[in-house]
């Protein structure tokens, strides 16, 4: 008897090692987070994620067909009126996409010091970009669904903070929206905290220029002062950025450098202008290439293509008009053969990279941040310059004396803001937060924000709350 | 105890070493016994010393070994024979006990074991080969459709080789791909059905239909690209003794983790000592479908499409002047072919069982055939009294061209009638010739004939065994089976004109398993007590594994290996394995053949569990009373037996849970994608650690009871199941990252009663009428969801609805209130008794939630279902007629929705229902005007006209799918076996299935599943191919 009971034991030791049984074609979180490999690996999801968000569906161009920059179909028409409704599913998209990438960093976040073999010393510089990819989404996820975010309005509903990643869900364990003041809160801390460890230079160019550095940490840090109107905090945070030029970033002097011509979707160079971009002409195997979802829709002017009265109001002889404006498609789509569309995403198949944060952004968040703290400085009137020249570089630069008072230097910086950085999805945000009209002129205030997804309203039974423009 | 049985041993044996002289000393016996009728063993007979309370019981090969004295008599009692006593003179006895026609002798099958019947304290139904032979079904999961109480098997529909859905006992779990029973042939739990494993994509012959200005059919059912094969069908009916489907806890948790929605066990024929014959059956017959839609021809075609589009104000002109019956192009009436060939023998140490099949049948779709070969053999091997080795061995192989008999049969419902089969040079016809719509790329003739859509399954099964009988109450036994089955998929279009078509996917599978089994039995019978016990492990190992290569761009047709198709890739290459590592145990005890008891317990450690909750123990209990043993009740003569029974206990389900459990998984992308540089590796799922199992508890109450000199049986159950923490994936908060993922979403239950009648209405020398009857009534109820329900994401394929405290499998539908005489336009209700014209599900982009204006309209599964037997014999002839029958099951008829849907750019071919469209102020009627308020926009939504009219969720296409169905008529005629000179036997019959089918469905056939096998989603006919009629006549002749 005692011998079969040894038996059985030798066998349940024995089988349960039979038990444990690997996938073939998977792995998991210890395997991949034991490694620097497998976590650099496991980050290039989160950074693939991101991408995906930031250009899915209407995340990239909310910020430039709502306003007068773009004319768009009229599929856009609910989005440009604030007509959209909780149950829409693009919005949901929108959402979920975003939180899944804040979900794969908080992943990263936890899993790097549970699980990482190695050093501590190269693990924080891996969780500090996790940290900004958190920063990043919950930045974007306001823009679009913080309750007067842009307006100052510090209390106003937020986002559910989720900073530690999905561990299987028990009913009931909703948290609710915080403030406004919270996640801007928590945006500043996730930065201040990895700048620390983030490198200024990665491995190689190209990541540095589509990874997370210190540059770019504080170039995020300055434009989400900006939006919260903190402009000493914003001016100073750009300013940190500035004293890189030239050492490691630069205007890139020709504008088709910046934004090549890419009629076969090859590989294109980040110039040092960019901080981060995402690298889409350089993500292709021998399946599939990677598409930025931006080029159809531009390219062939069936989704949107550039209100006239916007080309109209640029300064004449200025570049960006002339070098990155074009007429693109003339075979398809006969309707809109004599609109120009923007020469920025110019591969119809959308091979092109994606900006996220440029120079030219960072030279003009200080100039605007340093006028309206400093007013009419020596300071702010040479960014400005420096980005105006290059598209007009027979103008006459700007001087101090050209402006009457702050307000008026903000506004010529706010003009140039919208020349350089339209398409690139920023001039709706610069719109709300200086109080200015959308493209359709009367939206109430409230329905500046896209409603939140119905779902997370029922799944939370209420606790998740509506925005205020879409209560019933 | 064990010491004491041991040491008695020891001094028996010493003393009968020392007195072996004298004739009053006691010997050693060592005795057989047979039956006196055809001298089979008889296994489980008691033996007792006359006057003495010591006694043992025969084994399965009805051996036993007793001491007794020369001047002591044994008595034998066995159920099923007379009682026999006889002297014990010498030590080598062979005992013929004679057969006593009024009860059954009957020995179960159970789990690891087996069990007179009259001990069973489980639920457990039982089907024989002869009641098996009665149906010419391919798989013989088909051919026990009504056969057993609390088994509801729904066909899916008419393709050879298509899958069942099984449920025994209710609903186990809310994963529609859940609720497969495990299936266990000869002791080796091999591979069942259920989608995962089953499903064969292929490239189907149409190409996705397109929206004609975004018109489209709201919430409309799309064809599935993958053939669900049935993988019961690659053993030969004809090869099985009997099966036994064990239902409540006692009888199933023996098996665990798999064993909540129930096991079928297989058991294969064996030879048998001393019954030699060698049996050949040759079948042939026709195949049809059990009917046909009446649809629009070609004038009719042109009328209604023209009339469309003019009122729509849209200057289209249908004229094609041909008149096609696509259906009668595709179809044909098939002739079915089938030989089977067995040997049966045995001596003294080996008997074995060798048997070979062919089988063919061809589906009723032209090309679209099916072919079985098969062969066994099952051996035993007995040296000594203390040595049985064995072995079986099956193999099969099938050829299946009809994997995409549904689509084509679709396709020819569908293509416009006044289009020609050929056009004028000859060639097939794809386009869609003057008609300005329909689709450019459809042929069902050509793709029928051209197209290849094969499946070949190779399958062998086998097991060896060996047992040790080192003591005459003791058995050792090790098993060892291997199952492989290997799927060879090809499929091929040919180019067309469009330019689409010319390419193929090759896909090989192979799952392969290893089982052992090692157990310990006991069968033991010392004064009152009868003990029969089992402990033993078992271990289980799978690999399952797929290859997948598709190209296209042929030099030609002909050429069909993927190595010549100018583009290749590979569309998947995975190897997964899982093992499950078990311990269980079983004790029967009876006393005094009146008192029965039992326990068991399994212990399963699965890989698919997560590490920390890798082991889970299913114990189940139970007590049965034969009250007819009993003096108030021993002397009744019309009770032959009476039992009472009852049980308890816990059984798991872990088809829900993915190969490798519940931990966070990694894969590199699938593009090889990487990002800067760096390869990409995407999360397959999260870390999902508090996920829990899902546990059944069930209880049954039963009653077994025989009447009037073993006329009437009669079984009757009671059973209660409820199903805790049921994992489904379903909704999280979005801000978690994630949209759905598997929770333990909640609890539900069944509960039913069960009655299985058999009599002996008329038992003459001539004549005889025996008939059988069973009926079920399952009722399920959900008690608890996580979430308040409407519907959940994996249960939107099939719309069905969920909520606590309601069924499942309900359907949640819109209220269609008909068309309004005066205007023609749909009218629909919003549940508050206003009815309109506006469709409530083309609201929602404007009310708070669409759904408050649905309602449930019940399940899918039916309240009642059952069947009938009954068997006439006369002199030499045998009449059986089968009938089965389901009461109160839904169904949606998506196949009528479909015939009806006319908007899309498609200009699909309609019913001729089509033609009672309204036409003038007070015309009543159910077809709407042909452009009504229904097709159209949604207020506040940014897309197309949509068709709410044909739509799934629609109550306008809800039925009563009940049924009473003629499944088998068989006439068979018995040739004496005394005016036979070479034979053994001859038997000459005609039989048919489905020949009628009573119904109110208004479909072909009430009896479908467009979601295959699974139950959960049941209630969907679309256009899903009905099931056969077969006329055959055949011929069975032992030698």
């Amino acid at each position: 008897m005692r011998k079969l009971f040894f038996i059985s034991v030798i066998c349940f030791i024995g089988c349960n090692r039979q038990l444990d049984l690997a996938p073939e074609n998977t792995l998991t979180d210890r395997e991949v987070f034991k490694t620097e490999a497998g976590t650099e690996q496991a980050l290039a999801e989160v950074y693939f994620n991101l991408l995906d968000a930031v250009t899915s569906n209407i995340a990239y161009v909310y910020g430039d067909f709502t306003t007068d920059n773009l004319r768009h179909s009229t599929y856009y028409d609910i989005y440009a009126n604030g007509q959209s409704t909780p149950d829409d599913a693009v919005i949901a998209d929108l959402w979920t996409v975003y939180f899944k990438s804040i979900n794969l960093a908080n992943n990263a976040i936890a899993n790097i010091p549970a699980y990482a073999a190695y050093p501590k010393e190269v693990q924080d510089p891996l969780v500090a970009e996790a940290r900004f990819i958190r920063a990043y989404a919950y930045l974007d996820l306001l823009k679009f669904f913080g309750d007067g975010a842009l307006s100052g309005q510090m209390e106003g509903r937020g986002l559910p903070l989720q900073l530690t990643p999905f561990k299987g869900y028990n009913t009931g364990e909703v948290i609710a929206r915080s403030t406004n003041a919270a996640v801007y809160a928590q945006i500043i801390k996730d930065l201040e905290e990895s700048i620390p460890f983030l490198k200024d230079n990665q491995s190689s160019d190209l990541r540095t220029r589509s990874r997370a550095t210190k540059g770019g940490a504080r170039a995020l840090l300055a434009r989400t002062y900006l939006y919260m109107g903190r402009m000493e905090e914003a001016a100073a945070a750009a300013r940190e950025v500035l004293t890189k030029v030239p050492a490691i970033y630069e205007l890139t002097s020709s504008l088709t450098s910046l934004f090549p011509a890419n009629p076969n979707g090859t590989a294109q160079t980040l110039t040092k202008e960019y901080l981060l971009a995402f690298p889409v002409s350089h993500m292709t195997s021998s399946s599939t290439s990677m598409n930025n979802n931006l080029g159809n829709g531009y390219y062939f002017k069936r989704s949107f293509w550039i209100n006239s009265g916007f080309t109209q109001s640029f300064e004449a002889g200025d570049k960006r008009v002339s070098e990155l404006m074009f007429k693109g498609d003339q075979v398809y789509n006969p309707d809109h053969f004599n609109e120009l569309t923007t020469f920025k995403f110019n591969n119809s198949n959308g091979r092109d990279n994606v900006p996220v944060i440029r120079l030219a952004e960072v030279m003009l968040t200080a100039a605007e941040a340093i006028a309206e703290t400093e007013g009419v400085t020596q300071d702010a009137v040479k960014w400005l310059n420096d980005v105006r020249s290059r598209s007009l570089p027979d103008a006459t630069p700007y001087t101090v004396a050209d402006f009457a008072d702050a307000q008026a230097l903000v506004n010529t910086i706010l003009q140039q803001r919208r020349w350089e950085l339209a398409f690139e999805g920023h001039y709706r945000y610069d719109l709300i937060r200086t109080g200015r009209p959308l493209q359709t002129p009367d939206l109430e205030e409230k329905r500046k924000v896209l409603p939140v997804p119905q779902s997370e309203i029922d799944i939370s039974n209420g606790l998740i709350q509506q925005n205020t423009g879409y209560q019933n | 105890m064990r010491n004491t049985l041991v040491l008695a041993l020891l001094f028996l044996g010493g003393s009968q070493a020392l007195h072996a002289q004298r004739d009053t000393t006691m010997r050693k016996i060592d005795g057989t016994v047979k039956s006196a009728k055809d001298g089979t063993v008889v296994p489980f007979t008691t033996v007792k010393i006359k006057g003495a309370s010591r006694g043992t019981i025969t084994d399965e090969n009805g051996k036993f070994q007793i001491l007794a004295k020369p001047s002591d008599t044994l008595v034998l009692s066995a159920v099923g024979f007379h009682k026999l006593e006889s002297a014990c003179k010498t030590s080598l006895l062979t005992l013929a006990l004679p057969v006593d026609q009024r009860t059954f002798n009957e020995v179960m099958i159970i789990g690891y074991g087996n069990e007179r019947k009259r001990n069973i304290t489980g639920s457990i139904a039982s089907i024989d080969a002869k009641e098996l032979s009665k149906s010419p079904a391919l798989s013989f999961d088909n051919a026990i459709i009504g056969k057993a109480a609390g088994v509801n098997i729904i066909s899916s529909s008419g393709v050879p080789g298509s899958a069942t859905a099984i449920t025994i006992r209710g609903l186990s779990t809310l994963n529609p791909d859940g609720n497969q029973p495990l299936i266990v042939i000869d002791g080796i739990p091999v591979y069942g059905s259920g989608k995962d494993l089953n499903n064969r994509n292929f490239n189907n012959s149409t190409t996705p239909s397109v929206g004609f200005n975004g018109t489209s059919v709201a919430d409309n059912y799309t064809p599935p690209q993958d053939f669900e094969n049935n993988p019961l069908s690659a053993l030969n009916p004809a090869d099985i003794e009997s099966i036994e489907i064990l239902k409540d806890a006692y009888a199933t948790a023996i098996y665990g983790s798999r064993a909540s929605a129930g096991v079928i066990l297989v058991t294969t024929k064996r030879g048998k000592k001393g019954a030699e014959s060698f049996n050949v059956r040759m079948i042939t017959g026709t195949v049809q479908p059990i009917g046909k839609y009446k649809l629009l021809n070609g004038p009719q075609y042109n009328e209604v499409y023209n009339k469309y589009y003019k009122e729509l104000g849209q200057n289209y002109t249908f004229s094609g002047q041909d008149n096609t019956d696509w259906v009668d192009e595709i179809t044909r009436t098939a002739i079915s072919q089938q030989a089977d060939a067995s040997l049966s023998a045995g001596g003294e140490k080996a008997q074995y069982y060798v048997s070979g099949s062919y089988t063919s049948q061809p589906s009723y779709v032209i090309n679209n055939d099916y072919k079985r070969y098969s062969g066994r053999v099952n051996l035993n091997y007995r040296p000594s009294q203390v040595f049985l080795a064995g072995i079986s061995m099956s193999m099969s192989y099938v050829d299946n061209s009809s994997m995409n008999a549904m689509q084509i049969y679709r396709a020819a419902l569908q293509k416009a009638p006044n289009l020609p089969v050929f056009n004028a040079d000859g060639s097939y016809n794809y386009g869609r010739g003057t008609n300005p719509f329909g689709s450019m790329d459809v042929n069902p003739v050509a793709d029928a004939r051209l197209n290849t859509n094969r499946l070949r399954t190779s399958e062998g099964l086998g097991n060896i065994f060996l047992e040790l009988k080192p003591l005459q109450w003791l058995t050792l036994r090790s098993e060892f089976g291997t199952q492989l089955s290997n799927g060879d998929a090809y499929t091929r279009r040919v180019k067309r004109p469009s330019g689409y078509g010319d390419d193929a996917v090759s896909s090989i599978s192979q799952n392969r398993k290893i089982v052992t089994n090692n157990t310990i039995s006991v069968l033991k019978t010392t004064g009152d007590h009868y003990i029969n016990a089992v402990a033993g492990q078992s271990f289980e190992h799978s690999t399952e594994s797929i290859l997948s290569l598709g190209g296209y761009g042929f030099f030609n047709d002909a050429i069909k290996s993927i190595a010549a198709a100018n583009n290749k890739y590979v569309k998947a290459a995975l190897t997964q394995r899982w093992a499950l590592s078990s311990f269980f145990g079983r004790l029967n005890y009876e006393y005094r053949n009146k008192y029965l008891a039992g326990v068991t317990y399994r212990l399963d450690g699965s890989s698919r569990f997560s590490r920390n909750r890798r082991y889970v123990g299913f114990p189940s209990f139970s007590a049965g009373w034969r009250l007819s043993e009993e003096p108030f009740l021993k002397e009744k003569k019309w009770l032959d037996d009476l039992k009472l029974r009852g049980s308890i206990g816990f059984t798991g389900n872990n088809n829900s849970t993915s190969y490798y459990g519940s931990q966070g998984q990694y894969q590199l992308n699938d593009d090889n994608l990487s990002y800067a540089g760096t390869p990409i590796l995407e999360i397959l799922q999260p870390d999902n650690p508090n996920l829990k199992w899902e546990r059944t508890r069930s209880i049954d109450v039963g009653l077994d009871a025989t009447l009037l000199n073993s006329r009437i049986n009669i079984t009757l159950d009671y059973y209660h199941r409820r199903i805790k923490d049921m994992i489904l994936s379903s909704a999280i908060p979005l801000y978690q990252g994630w949209v759905s993922q598997p929770q333990n979403i909640g609890d539900m239950m069944n509960a039913g009663l069960e009655l299985t009648v058999r009599a002996e209405i008329i038992r003459r020398k001539d004549l005889a009428w025996s008939t059988n009857f069973n009926i079920s009534r399952n009722t399920n109820k959900i008690l608890r969801l996580n979430f308040s329900g409407k519907e959940v994401g994996l249960a939107n394929d099939a719309w069905k609805y969920m909520k606590a405290g309601e069924p499942a499998a309900q359907f949640y539908l819109y209220d269609w209130r008909g068309v309004d005489p005066m205007s023609g336009n749909p009218q629909w209700s919003d549940n508050k008794g206003n009815v309109s014209f506006t469709p409530p599900a083309s609201l929602f982009a404007v009310v708070e939630d669409v759904n408050d204006f649905r309602r449930s309209y019940g399940s899918s599964l039916p309240d009642f279902y059952g069947g009938m037997g009954h068997t006439l014999n006369w002199r030499n002839w045998e009449l059986d007629a089968f009938f089965s029958f389901s009461v109160g099951n839904k169904m949606i008829n998506g196949s009528r929705a479909t015939l009806l849907t006319y908007v899309t750019e498609d200009a699909f071919n309609l019913s001729t229902e089509i033609l009672n469209y309204w036409l003038v102020p007070g015309h009543e009627t159910d077809i709407p005007k042909l452009v009504n308020n229904s097709v159209t926009t949604s207020p506040g939504s940014a897309s197309g006209l949509r068709d709410y009219t044909t739509s799934r969720t629609n109550s306008r296409f809800l039925e009563d799918a009940s049924y009473l169905r003629l499944r088998t008529l068989r006439l068979a005629y018995t040739i004496r076996p005394e005016k036979l000179k070479f034979l053994r036997s001859l038997q000459l019959f005609a039989a048919g299935t489905n020949l009628f089918t009573l119904t109110g469905y208004s479909g072909l056939d009430p009896e479908v599943n467009a979601f295959g096998s699974s139950a959960l989603q049941s209630g969907y006919d679309e256009l899903t191919m009905p099931q056969t009629k077969t006329y055959q006549f055949g011929i069975n002749v032992g030698l």
